[in-house]
């Protein structure tokens, strides 16, 4: 856990000095994991919510059917599908949150338990959902309002992350197609059609470089990247100052994630391809 | 392809990784506070001003690809009173603590997608302009301001 949000969350002498030389935690919420994986073999697991800040929380866990997609800017962004039917594979039906709402004191934790109870036919494959953990908590800081208008603002706020349940035998892949690129400004644009391959989502990283005309990279990006469905995905990283000629992006597209567990990313080819671009 | 060689199975094929837990933190750290506001007088908080603009800070995962709404009211209101509230295409600012990617100036009614840098850590400040009646009753005018983040790479 990052430094600044241990002492809020575990040191009361480290809070007294946060008091002093930083702003107060108005509102703070975490969850622990952020991405959750179950199989048929563990029908339950934990995560842990909590409140890094100074004053309770009323936290709730939702649990609604959603994928990363991107839309026809080719944004990335969570497709939520309040009625996903059969058409895709979702597991917001049968996995349960308990408990579905806490209070949390003041940098306190709670464990919430994932429950799935899948159909019995269920084919193997992989199932979704998402998880949305709300803190409501913060109140309003406006006082002292008799005869003048004062005004503030409240902040509340989501988290939301994913649940995956896989039954008996799973793969992934991906296929990238149509990749172009285009530079504008100081920054490059990179589009990309990806289609998943097998029947679960793809887990990875997208590694990007800017090669020179002589070949030497003179930009490196990478992100991590997933693909459930097939999407025109654009990814636009920040160039600054670049000579103006020709260049190649070089993309490539590893099942490697050094956030999650590597029992969980699923193996798959790697994927690479090019095309040149145009600066100034 | 100038990348260095990679297993397709270099996910599963080498000694299980140990992987830190790193949790999906969002701080809310500073209110957007207008303070004391003049009947009839737009009041304006920057994105500069260390006070009074609001401030969030997200932590994750480093490299996690993050997606960030805002849900942004239109008025304030303080009892049967309202005081609208606009925010403005500059009225959004990412700035990344490690220093190294330059601050990204965004509109907050549109979603900010961004990776978390090498320390994992974000921060999003927003201000706003309210624009009082001359008429408008005094009072403690709030709303509520609601920030979502997505996990986007699983």
């Amino acid at each position: 856990m990052r430094r600044r949000v241990a002492r809020v969350l575990h040191s009361a002498t480290f809070a007294v000095a946060t008091a002093i030389l930083l702003p107060a935690v108005i509102e703070a919420v975490y969850v622990s994991p952020t991405a959750v994986f179950m199989d048929e073999r563990s029908g339950s697991t934990q995560i842990t919510i909590g409140n890094g800040g100074d004053s309770p929380e009323e936290a709730t866990v939702e649990l609604k059917f959603g994928f990363p997609d991107a839309d026809s800017a080719g944004t990335p962004y969570i497709r939520f599908v309040d009625d996903p039917g059969s058409a895709f594979p979702s597991a917001a039906d049968w996995i349960r949150a308990f408990p579905q709402r806490v209070r949390l004191e003041p940098k306190s934790q709670q464990v919430v338990r994932l429950l799935a109870r899948p159909p019995e036919n269920l084919p193997a494959g992989e199932y979704w959902t998402r998880m949305i953990i709300t803190g409501r908590g913060a109140t309003l800081h406006v006082t002292g309002a008799d005869s003048g208008v004062r005004a503030g603002v409240n902040l509340e706020i989501r988290l939301v992350t994913s649940v995956t349940y896989r039954k008996g035998k799973v793969s992934t892949g991906v296929l990238v197609r149509d990749l172009t690129a285009e530079a504008e400004g100081d920054s490059i644009t990179v589009w990309a059609h990806l289609d998943r391959q097998g029947n679960a989502a793809y887990l990875g990283t997208a590694d990007f470089e800017l090669a020179s005309a002589r070949g030497a990279v003179v930009r490196r990006w990478s992100t991590a990247l997933s693909v459930y469905t097939p999407m025109r995905r654009r990814f636009s990283f920040k160039t600054d100052s670049l000579e103006a000629g020709d260049y190649k992006v070089r993309m490539r597209i590893r099942a490697d994630r050094p956030d999650l567990p590597t029992n969980r990313v699923l193996p798959a080819p790697t994927v690479t391809d090019s095309v040149a671009v145009r600066v100034g | 392809m100038a990348f260095g060689p990679v297993s397709p199975l270099r996910a599963q094929a080498g000694p299980k990784r140990v992987v830190p837990v790193v949790p999906l933190v969002a701080l809310a750290i500073n209110d957007l506070s207008f303070g004391t506001v003049l009947p009839g007088i737009p009041s304006s908080v920057s994105v500069g001003d260390a006070h009074r603009a609001g401030r969030f800070e997200i932590d994750g995962p480093a490299g996690a690809s993050i997606r960030v709404e805002f849900i942004l009211p239109a008025a304030l209101v303080a009892g049967g009173a309202v005081l609208p509230v606009s925010f403005g295409a500059g009225d959004g600012r990412a700035v990344f603590s490690s220093g190294s990617t330059p601050a990204i100036p965004f509109d907050p009614h549109s979603p900010l997608i961004v990776a978390l840098g090498s320390d994992g850590r974000l921060f999003v400040v927003l201000g706003g302009t309210v624009i009082p009646a001359r008429t408008e009753a005094g009072g403690a005018y709030s709303a509520t301001i609601t920030m979502t983040v997505f996990n986007l790479g699983s």
